[in-house]
């Protein structure tokens, strides 16, 4: 997704950027469905949100739950003005899917945390003006869910540098950042100390439970039918499957929401979203080469150029925010298996 | 859903559960009509819980929903769907429902309908026709002219021969002849009604029933993991067994989901959008789930004597019928080019057809 500050500073005075939160933070006190309808538009119509995407996803959802209430009162309404952007400190070199392993450390002192370590694929560590961030702030115990820990980061803080990290396609969105004797003050513990992972887990659930998990491609299937001749059955046969998909995508979707205003927990669901929208997203390139051997060349129409990005960025929806192998592992878990 | 729908589910859950096994399953196939289940399912009021006027037309799927489903996760070896829709069909007509099974035909290029003497009578021959040796009354629907029309045939009307044929899961699936056959009634069918309403009411019948037989072989799939051991543990430990089932499941909660909304959304006409989308997902589900089940249950659920085959064999028959995943996304694919790319969304949304 690409990424205008002015585009979500619109959005913000507009009302809609943290629209189901409390309206004395900023919000607009919205249902999450309304808040769906929103997002699902943006993304539809491949809106510049990139700026603010993980703040009104996550981050803000994160900080009224367990951030200390000068911070909420501090942060959330510029958050929601569009104007303060976030990353997410989970993954490092050695722990990605296997996110318990972490090693960064935060440290206890008299006026605070002193942090040290290094993060990954740190998407918009750039631009954002916090990070939060999971690090280990006990002894590596038999429970390797236990002593960890969630923090607020001012990127500003000295002692924090971030690498760009280029993609396959040369682009820099993600990254790499390090901590070398970073202090935090002592109420940018989120939550409580040791409460880590269950409250990441709950970050990953607002993660996993929006529509970006089947609308990345939809430009895609726009173009795919633009190009279809409506004579041709091999055509109409395969977009009626991908209508058929994306239909059904879109209503589990929206079931999802229809948890979240409920205030149910829809991590299972969520997972099952994304595990078969990723599948459709991915196949989507590969259909539009099978119909249209679209030749992808600089020189190519509207839909070489689509088809370009997305056969590139494909691979990275079933890893972005857990990996296929984990997703589905959650899954199994749900169905019960021993 | 309503709670209505939430007490049929509950009571037809019992009654199947209690009822259709496999002594059952295995009489149908020799060719036995399970007379007395069929009793027990008709004073139930099954059969017309489409057809109950009490009933708002909007709730009347949601409360068939759970009906069809079950039929579907207990493999009920019987027409209760086709009667189901057949008595919704008589009633959206002016006529009443009526007692005993039966079974539907959409005209084809093979059955001609003309009006004789202010009768309709039928000629031609109509193949895979589910359940007709054993239905008492067959409901038609179909053009005179330009005229739709919806016609009752008894089963002992002059003309009509049945002769015997049967899907892969042993379920009948006659060859309908009619040689001047004529309709104990008949009716012109109402405007604003579907153009080809046995295809449309059965294709979304037959995807809820295939969302059931999908969540039994889930269900079973999942018990057998955790219950066979090999290399000292059960093999749902297994990460790659744990993947497949993942994929399994994520395919029946796609079925389940397209089919659902259809229910949900559906008046007396039905969205032809909905429709669709639920027959295509709920069929090609059917393949992955029954080819994934398998692999999991390894030989034993490759023989005659598991139960997994009750459910396999239908998904595999249940899929073809009523149109195939091709035939309803050729219609949605044309709709969708003929719309063009920038009127996609919106008609996603709309889930306008």
């Amino acid at each position: 997704m690409s990424t205008d500050p002015a585009f979500s500073r619109a959005l913000g005075e507009r009302g809609w950027i943290g629209m189901a939160w409390p309206k004395r933070y900023g919000g607009g006190e919205r249902s999450m469905l309304e808040r769906y309808v929103v997002v699902e538009e943006l993304l539809a119509a491949g809106a510049p949100c990139g700026a603010h995407w993980v703040a009104d996803r996550q981050s803000g959802p994160l900080l009224l739950l367990y951030g200390q209430e000068q911070i909420k009162q501090a942060l959330l309404p510029r958050m929601a003005r569009g104007e303060l952007y976030f990353c997410i400190g989970m993954s490092e070199p050695n722990s990605g899917s296997d996110l318990a392993s972490i090693r960064s450390r935060a440290t206890k002192n008299q006026d605070g945390w002193l942090l040290n370590g290094s993060k990954i694929w740190t998407s918009g560590a750039h631009l954002a003006q916090y990070m939060i961030g999971l690090f280990r702030t006990g002894p590596v115990s038999s429970n390797r869910h236990a002593d960890l820990s969630q923090f607020l980061i001012d990127m500003a803080t000295p002692g924090i540098s971030v690498r760009p990290i280029k993609d396959l396609t040369g682009a820099d969105h993600f990254n790499e950042v390090f901590f070398d004797n970073v202090r935090i003050p002592a109420d940018h513990l989120l939550g409580n100390e040791g409460d880590g992972w269950n409250q990441v887990m709950t970050e990953l659930a607002f993660e996993r439970s929006g529509p970006e998990r089947y609308l990345s491609c939809i430009q895609l299937l726009i173009q795919m039918i633009d190009s279809a001749d409506r004579d041709n059955e091999r055509h109409t046969v395969a977009i009626g499957k991908l209508v058929a998909e994306m239909a059904t995508l879109r209503q589990m979707s929206l079931g999802i929401a229809g948890m979240l205003a409920r205030g149910e927990n829809p991590a299972l669901p969520a997972a099952i979203v994304k595990d078969q929208g990723t599948l459709v997203e991915q196949n989507l390139p590969e259909i539009a080469h099978d119909l249209f051997g679209i030749d992808l060349s600089s020189r190519g129409g509207p839909i070489a150029s689509v088809m370009s990005y997305l056969v590139q960025a494909a691979p990275s929806f079933s890893i972005r925010g857990g990996t296929r192998a984990i997703v589905r592992g959650i899954i199994a878990k749900g169905l019960g298996l021993r | 859903m309503s709670n209505e729908s939430d007490m049929i589910r509950e009571s037809v859950n019992r009654m199947f559960s209690q009822r259709v096994d496999r002594q059952v399953l295995d009489q149908l196939e020799a060719g036995v009509w399970p007379g007395e289940l069929w009793q027990l399912v008709e004073e139930s009021g099954f059969s017309q819980v489409l057809s109950n006027e009490s009933v708002d037309a909007a709730e009347g799927w949601q409360n068939a929903y759970p009906v069809f489903h079950a039929s579907g996760f207990y493999r009920l070896p019987l027409p209760l769907a086709e009667t189901i829709v057949a008595n919704a069909l008589l009633v959206l007509a002016g006529f009443a429902p009526r007692n005993g099974p039966m079974t539907l035909i959409q005209q084809d290029g093979h059955l001609n309908l003309h009006v004789e003497d202010n009768g309709l009578v039928l000629n031609g021959a109509v193949a895979s026709i589910p359940w007709a040796r054993f239905a008492k009354h067959i409901v038609i629907a179909g053009r005179v002219g330009t005229q739709l029309v919806l016609g009752l045939v008894e089963a002992t009307s002059q003309g009509l021969q049945i002769s015997h044929a049967q899907n892969i899961a042993g379920e009948p699936r006659d060859l309908v002849s009619f040689n001047d056959t004529r309709c104990t009634e008949y009716a012109g069918w109402c405007e604003g009604l579907p153009d080809t309403p046995v295809t449309l009411f059965c294709a979304l019948a037959r995807a809820a029933m295939m969302v059931g037989a999908a969540q039994s072989v889930l269900q079973q799939s999942v018990e057998y993991a955790n219950d066979r051991v090999q290399f000292g543990k059960s093999i749902g430990k297994y990460q790659a067994t744990q993947q497949s089932l993942a994929i399994l499941a994520g395919e029946v909660a796609c079925a389940q989901t397209a089919t659902m909304a259809a229910c949900q959304a559906a008046t007396s006409a039905l969205s032809v959008f909905d429709v669709a989308v639920a027959k295509i997902r709920a069929g090609q589900t059917a393949g992955v789930v029954a080819n994934i089940a398998h692999q999991v249950h390894g030989a034993f659920g490759y023989t005659h004597e598991h139960t997994l085959h009750y459910a396999t064999r239908r998904l595999w028959s249940w899929r073809a019928e009523c149109g195939a995943e091709s035939l309803w996304a050729a219609q949605l694919g044309r709709q969708a080019i003929e719309r063009g790319g920038d009127k996609f969304w919106t008609a996603l949304v709309a889930r306008a057809s």
